[in-house]
């Protein structure tokens, strides 16, 4: 706890976010809203003002800390690596993770203090509408411990991304913010997003199903976002100090785990009985492999990194950076899809056209096909091209509506449609399946060995000594 | 006045006792940057010996502060290896960074920080106890003359004060090895005084000093080596010996 208290660069955010001045502005502006909240609030709703009262008043709280804490987490690093002040932090004696929890503690501290300045708000709303205390604290704690993950989300963004490339990420953010309110039909537990939970309040909320055990929502969130936290919090730490240019968001190893860990958390939350076997292994497919994609985007090398591991290609495991992001990720998306394969085998009752073969030919093309996009991206990353990233996304978004209009224009059947992307499976079953099916699964794996040549000729080239 | 207030931490004690020879050896130091800037240094070979002035001098975009961040290990060599008394920057970079007392540039602040906050922090994240770091604190403000703006807020300081005052943060933790880049830039001449005192006194205490300057008239410290760097490479001893004769028989350096 002393290390906390000392911590320099948590001190530094006390001094300069806590002013007086600054403090009795905040709780100024807090008491005028909370006022012209309540007048709302009491004016309009009549019996249930004392409810829309305190959902108002704890949606703002959870506003400020998730939206406004991300984004002075995102604008207060930017702003030291602006100044340099970044790189003279990176030359102290502060260890990474030491640095990195004084961020993630200090640079939202503005909108802590704020969401505290609510407090007795929100408190006359339990009191005044006779609701359980409880409930409020343990509202609290999602929204608290889902402000940690989103502001861990930000500070990372922050470390990875500069100049005015951190607006969009801003938009990114929030986006990814509102996102979460989405609830997802095929899984049995509410929105991921707190806030959902903060402006349901005052009402009991149908518990969440997790691998069969009856489980509060908010534990759930909150048991969810503290792991969340808990790996971006690993991938600051990893980088905090690090060369930009030769970041690396995870190890092998830990990308694996972390894949796995998403795949355990769907595999529990899935809603098997009210699915059945075949849709509910069709909807833990397409949402492990979507999951697996974008982990499998920020994993991509940059070419400071690529040129390093290309000098030392002469190491057994050369073939591991020729193939990376791959491996990893294919690996996670072939244990977590085998593992439901078996889950949807024993836990579902309804198996109407599935068979486990069919689901494991699934679990293999969708390995294959995030090995092959993820190899391509990669190459086309390391490529002289503007902007190589962006232009190698929109080049494979390109391919894939190209491809569905021509295939759609010849009512091509579902394993031509394989061919060109994995949608195609949800006209996979027991039923449909033919052997024709194994040539989207040879055409992938070729794709994947041909851009896994390119990226040894060009691994080649970046190893080469700089005349 | 030697900041009586700090004792060097066992780590720098450590680095100081092997900093007899060599204080910093570059060998076939190449960096590439992603687009757009290419490749910044060329096949960079030098040495630094220890307690000598070094100055590094070349146009903007030369290499010179990616020369610097090299050394303090902020940035990762494409190829070849920097060494500090034998210890390899990237290998042990905790070890040689607390070693280094670094001013990059553009230099910017904190906002919202106070002078002696600003000190303060840096005193405490080098590792110096609360008490130790204030009593450092004010024994630098009052070295660098910045008593009299201690509660001044940094966004608010001059450009010549906020680089006294980078530079006084460099010292904090009392580092044997000085890298300054371009620290003389928009100083006026009281700040330029001031700061010659300053590295002169820690040279004369034994410090290992790297300064960059995109001009040769910039240097007002008595440099011990002047190397030059061109587009990413480093011009021979002989050439750039030649160079500094013929800017000094025209009085363009001291």
């Amino acid at each position: 706890m002393n290390r906390l208290i000392e911590n320099p660069e948590l001190l530094r955010h006390v001094r300069a976010e806590l002013r007086p001045r600054r403090m009795l502005a905040t709780f100024t502006a807090c008491a005028v809203l909370s006022g012209a909240l309540g007048a709302w609030a009491y004016g309009g709703a009549g019996d249930a003002a004392a409810l829309h009262y305190l959902r108002l008043v704890v949606v703002l709280q959870a506003l400020l800390l998730g939206v406004g804490g991300g984004i002075a987490c995102l604008f207060a690093v930017r702003r030291d690596g602006d100044a340099n002040e970044f790189d003279h932090e990176r030359m102290t004696m502060l260890p990474a993770w030491e640095l990195a929890v004084g961020k993630l503690l200090g640079a939202p501290l503005s909108a802590y203090f704020a969401a505290l300045c609510l407090v007795p708000s929100a408190l006359v709303g339990v009191f005044a509408g006779g609701f359980s205390p409880w409930a409020l604290l343990a509202t609290w704690l999602a929204v608290l411990v889902g402000s940690f993950a989103t502001h861990a989300l930000a500070l990372l963004i922050a470390v990875r991304v500069r100049g005015a490339a951190t607006h969009t990420a801003a938009l990114w953010l929030v986006a990814a913010i509102g996102l979460s309110t989405v609830r997802v039909p095929a899984l049995r537990m509410g929105p991921l997003n707190p806030i959902v939970a903060a402006a349901d309040i005052g009402q009991p909320l149908p518990p969440d199903v997790f691998f069969g055990l009856r489980i509060p929502h908010l534990l759930l969130l909150v048991l969810i976002y503290a792991g969340v936290a808990a790996w971006l919090l690993l991938a600051v730490i990893r980088n905090l100090k690090r060369d930009p240019q030769a970041h690396e968001l995870f190890s092998p190893l830990q990308a694996l785990l972390l894949l796995l860990c998403a795949a355990l958390v769907l595999l529990g939350v899935m809603d098997w009985p009210a699915r059945g076997a075949l849709p509910g292994q069709r909807a833990l497919l397409a949402l492990g492999a979507a999951s697996a994609w974008l982990l499998g985007l920020a994993l991509l090398h940059g070419p400071e990194l690529a040129r390093r591991r290309a000098s030392r290609l002469v190491e057994p495991a050369g073939w591991f950076e020729v193939l990376w992001p791959a491996p990893a990720v294919a690996a996670a998306t072939a244990i977590a899809g085998v593992a439901g394969v078996v889950t949807a085998t024993f836990a579902a009752s309804d198996k109407a056209d599935y068979s486990p073969w069919v689901g494991l030919f699934s679990v293999a093309y969708l390995g294959l096909w995030l090995a092959r996009d993820l190899i391509y991206l990669q190459w086309v990353r390391l490529t002289a091209l503007p902007r190589p990233l962006q232009s190698g996304v929109l080049m494979l978004l390109g391919f894939y509506a190209l491809g569905s209009l021509t295939l759609g224009l010849f009512s091509a059947p579902a394993p031509a449609t394989a061919i060109v992307h994995p949608t195609a499976l949800a006209r996979l079953g027991a039923g449909t399946w033919t052997w024709a099916w194994l040539l989207p699964l040879l055409v992938q794996a070729g794709a994947a060995a041909g851009f896994a040549y390119l990226r040894l000729r060009q691994l080649a080239t970046l190893g080469a000594p700089i005349t | 006045m030697q900041h009586p207030a700090t004792e060097p931490s066992a780590w720098t004690r450590r680095l100081r006792e092997k900093t007899r020879s060599v204080a910093v050896r570059i060998e076939g130091l190449c960096k590439q940057y992603d687009s757009p800037a290419g490749v910044a240094l060329h096949n960079v070979t030098m040495e630094i010996t220890a307690g000598e002035v070094f100055a590094l001098v070349g146009a903007d975009g030369a290499g010179k502060s990616t020369v610097l961040k090299l050394i303090c290990g902020l940035l990762t060599p494409t190829a070849g290896r920097v060494t500090i008394n034998n210890l390899d920057v990237e290998r042990e970079r905790d070890e040689v960074q607390a070693a280094i007392g670094y001013l990059g540039s553009p230099f910017g602040m904190y906002s919202g920080a106070l002078v002696w906050e600003y000190l303060d922090y840096f005193a405490r994240a080098h590792g110096l106890p609360p008490d130790s770091a204030s009593a450092r604190v004010a024994a630098l403000l009052d070295r660098f003359r910045l008593t009299g703006a201690r509660d001044a807020r940094v966004e608010g300081l001059s450009r010549a004060t906020k680089l006294l005052l980078g530079v006084a943060r460099a010292l904090v933790h009392d580092p044997p090895l000085l890298l300054l880049d371009e620290p003389t830039l928009g100083l006026d001449a009281r700040g330029r005084a001031l700061l010659k005192r300053v590295l002169t006194d820690e040279h004369h205490h034994g410090k290992t000093i790297v300064l960059t300057s995109p001009t040769l008239t910039d240097l007002d410290v008595n440099c011990d080596t002047v190397r030059i760097l061109e587009h990413g490479r480093l011009l021979p001893a002989d050439r750039a010996e030649k160079i500094l004769q013929e800017a000094a028989s025209i009085g363009e350096i001291p």
